[in-house]
């Protein structure tokens, strides 16, 4: 399989991307899995938000940096799936760093898709490691302009 | 002259010898390796021949009028019981104790031949000699294919043992394979050619030499043990040219038995699989069922040519002669298909004679004939050509079991070919290889076209060379842990223990670029869970249909094609070109 064309930015729509209350991290995975149960890529919601949590239970996707990406492939998503959250206040997500998690990231995919989703997580940590970037992220005033700062960037 | 570096001039060789390096001529090499191999396996004939006939006779002995079959002198619940006695100790030794799957015996020779495979362990052996258990308490089967097959391992083994290039290994084993049937029939032509048609399946003049002297050799030490003994007597006739018509009628019919006997140990066999209960009792339940038909009819029982004599020297009974076919057929499918370790050659041989001496008697009672004999000899000769697919073994045994009177050519080669002719003409193969054509391999068209479709993947799954990792590690973690191991695969399964994909230590270092992504991945992120199943029956030709589809290096292997089979060992993509490779240069 040669390595994927799509990007991050490519993925990120202005309807998958959701303003969190400060919530468990439970919680939170469970309103982004919510958001993105009835786009058609999804053919399993209760599937993908089981498997969300069963990852998270494994190991905490939460990476430091106020950054969390949770993520999966399974059979019941036919393609690559991104939902974003944003907490302003913080949501406690078990990092290594001991930081409360401000962007949260979930992306999902089929599990045909390994090496293109294992290239597409590689690349979220490398854009946001930069805190300019973070803060400009958090600060943007609506979905559009989020997506907008998401397409200047090549990840 | 020693060393390892030693220059090979043409037309020799080096061979390793105790740890020493010989160069010899390639030719003298194989005349003596012959003359070893014929040897070896005339001495191992005798054991085996020995064994199940006081086998038979300690476990049973003889209370019967002198010159009755012994068989018959047995009471008729010993008759019951013994096959099945006889079933739960080889198959509780050949299943539960020797773990022994998948095929064995001349169909999986010949498939490891016709591969290129020619590296047989020692313990392949074991299934053949637990044959002797067979023979010795009733199991309607014969000795040669066992034997041919212990001839071939015999002949594998002592190349491997001198480490002689694989493609002079095929011709070892052919000596192996002759030297089993010249011992066992006393029949060194016919083992010969039983070598060249059936097992090697060319007529290479190359090959002949060391073959020859196997079968000279083992057919010698044979007669010195056992005596210059044949199976069958039969009492000189003569064939007028007139009944020539009849013989063609005979060969067409003859074929037409083949058939039916081929297709009846299919069939038989693939009932007796689907039956629900464990592999290791299913020979006890065969032979129960063979005793059964032993109480009422005992002559179907064990090799049966005490019975094949009796026929041969007083032919009589036409209806009873035709129960007898039909019955032998049954008990040897029984037999054999329960997973009773035996060959498929004496029936064969049995059942040829039965038909022939009742077509005889039918022609003879019509006035068109004036003996049933030499239908009932000819008709052994059909059976071999058409259930074995062996019309030159065919001939060359009937031949010696008429001292090779010229006068019974026209006859025997009509009904050879003839008989041949209806098999091919229905595409049953023979017994050795009809499962494998219904299954898709085809050995000769496949031998030119595609070498894939004749390997199993069970010939190359590695068993060894992986360790487990469950899927919810850590990358980071498992990157430290696969550090100290000589792995070089690594299977990774979720937590209760199902399996879930294979990994690399090459591909777990290409997906993880940055040093904080060890704590974003675990190692099941990193699985390709959609990557085909293979499973041991499937071909290699399956296999790379399979590595096609994906970019993965190596596929996982499961006990079976069910989902919940368990995980056995993984095959590689370079493994499977280099089979092609071995084999594209060894033919």
């Amino acid at each position: 399989m040669p390595p994927s064309k799509i990007k991050i930015s490519d993925l990120v729509q202005p309807r998958l991307i959701l303003d969190l209350p400060p919530v468990a991290k439970g919680e939170a995975i469970e309103a982004l899995c919510r958001a993105v149960s009835g786009d058609p890529r999804v053919l399993d919601g209760e599937e993908l938000l089981r498997a969300m949590l069963q990852r998270e239970s494994e190991a905490s996707t939460g990476i430091g940096l106020g950054l969390a990406i949770p993520h999966v492939k399974i059979p019941q998503v036919s393609d690559f799936i991104l939902a974003v959250g944003r907490s302003r206040e913080g949501i406690e997500f078990d990092t290594p760093d001991g930081t409360p998690v401000h962007l949260i990231f979930m992306l999902a995919a089929s599990n045909r898709q390994t090496k293109p989703f294992i290239h597409l997580l590689a690349g979220i940590p490398q854009v946001l490691r930069d805190e300019a970037v973070r803060q400009e992220l958090l600060e943007a005033g609506n979905p559009e302009s989020f997506a907008r700062i998401c397409g200047r960037y090549e990840w | 002259m020693s060393g390892n570096n030693i220059k090979t001039p043409t037309g020799m060789m080096q061979i390793t010898l105790v740890g020493r390096t010989f160069v010899i001529s390639r030719f003298t090499f194989l005349m003596v390796m012959g003359g070893v191999v014929g040897a070896v396996t005339a001495l191992v004939t005798v054991a085996f021949r020995l064994s199940a006939h006081y086998g038979e006779h300690r476990l049973f002995p003889f209370h019967g009028d002198p010159g009755q079959i012994h068989v018959f002198s047995l009471a008729a619940l010993k008759r019951l019981v013994m096959p099945a006695v006889g079933g739960l100790i080889s198959g509780f030794l050949l299943f539960k104790v020797g773990k022994f799957k998948g095929t064995h015996g001349i169909p999986a020779i010949m498939q490891s031949v016709a591969s290129g495979q020619h590296f047989f362990k020692l313990r392949m052996a074991i299934p053949s000699a637990l044959a002797t258990i067979t023979l010795a308490t009733g199991g309607s089967a014969g000795p040669e294919g066992p034997i041919a097959e212990i001839g071939s391992i015999t002949g594998s083994v002592l190349g491997r043992t001198v480490k002689v290039p694989n493609r002079l290994v095929k011709t070892m084993i052919g000596a192996g394979v002759a030297a089993g049937i010249s011992a066992v029939f006393n029949a060194p032509i016919a083992g010969i050619f039983f070598a060249l048609e059936v097992i090697l399946r060319n007529y290479e003049v190359a090959s002949f030499t060391p073959i020859a002297i196997a079968s000279v050799v083992a057919s010698v030490i044979t007669h010195a043990f056992l005596g210059d003994r044949m199976a069958i007597v039969v009492e000189p006739f003569g064939i007028p040219p007139r009944e020539l018509p009849l013989f063609a009628l005979f060969g067409l019919l003859c074929g037409l038995v083949s058939i039916v006997y081929i297709r009846g140990l299919s069939l038989c066999h693939h009932s007796l699989k689907r039956i629900p209960m464990p592999m290791w009792l299913k020979p006890a339940l065969g032979g129960l069922l063979v005793g059964l038909i032993g109480v009422f009819i005992p002559h179907v029982m064990g090799e049966g040519y005490d019975w094949i004599a009796h026929v041969v020297a007083r032919p009589e009974g036409i209806a009873f002669l035709l129960l007898l076919l039909v019955f032998k057929i049954l008990a040897t499918g029984i037999t054999l298909g329960s997973g009773n370790p035996g060959g498929s050659f004496a029936p064969a041989v049995f059942i040829g004679v039965m038909g022939g001496a009742a077509f005889g008697l039918l022609t003879t009672k019509a006035g068109w004939t004036a003996s049933a004999l030499p239908y009932a000899v000819m008709g052994m000769a059909g059976l071999i050509s058409g259930a074995l697919g062996a019309p030159f073994t065919a001939m060359m045994l009937t031949l010696r079991h008429t001292a090779y009177r010229s006068d019974i050519l026209l006859p025997l080669m009509t009904t050879v070919a003839l008989c041949g002719f209806v098999v091919q003409r229905f595409r049953s193969g023979s017994v050795y290889t009809h499962d494998m054509l219904r299954s898709g391999i085809d050995l000769d068209r496949a031998r030119q076209s595609d070498p894939l479709s004749l390997i199993k993947v069970s010939a190359i799954t590695l068993l060894d060379h992986f360790e487990e990792l469950p899927g919810a590690m850590l990358v980071g973690d498992a990157l430290e842990r696969c550090k100290q191991s000589a792995a070089r695969w690594f299977i990774v399964r979720r937590a209760k223990g199902a399996f879930l994909g294979i990994l690399s230590l090459h591909e777990m270092r290409m997906a993880i670029s940055e040093d904080d992504l060890c704590r974003l991945f675990v190692i099941s992120d990193l699985v390709d869970t959609s990557i085909p199943r293979l499973h041991p029956e499937m071909t290699l030709r399956d296999a790379l249909t399979a590595f096609s589809a994906t970019d993965a290096e190596v596929l996982p292997v499961f006990e079976s094609a069910e989902a919940q089979a368990p995980f056995q060992g993984v095959i590689s993509r370079q493994d499977v070109l280099n089979a092609y490779n071995e084999f594209t240069e060894l033919v």
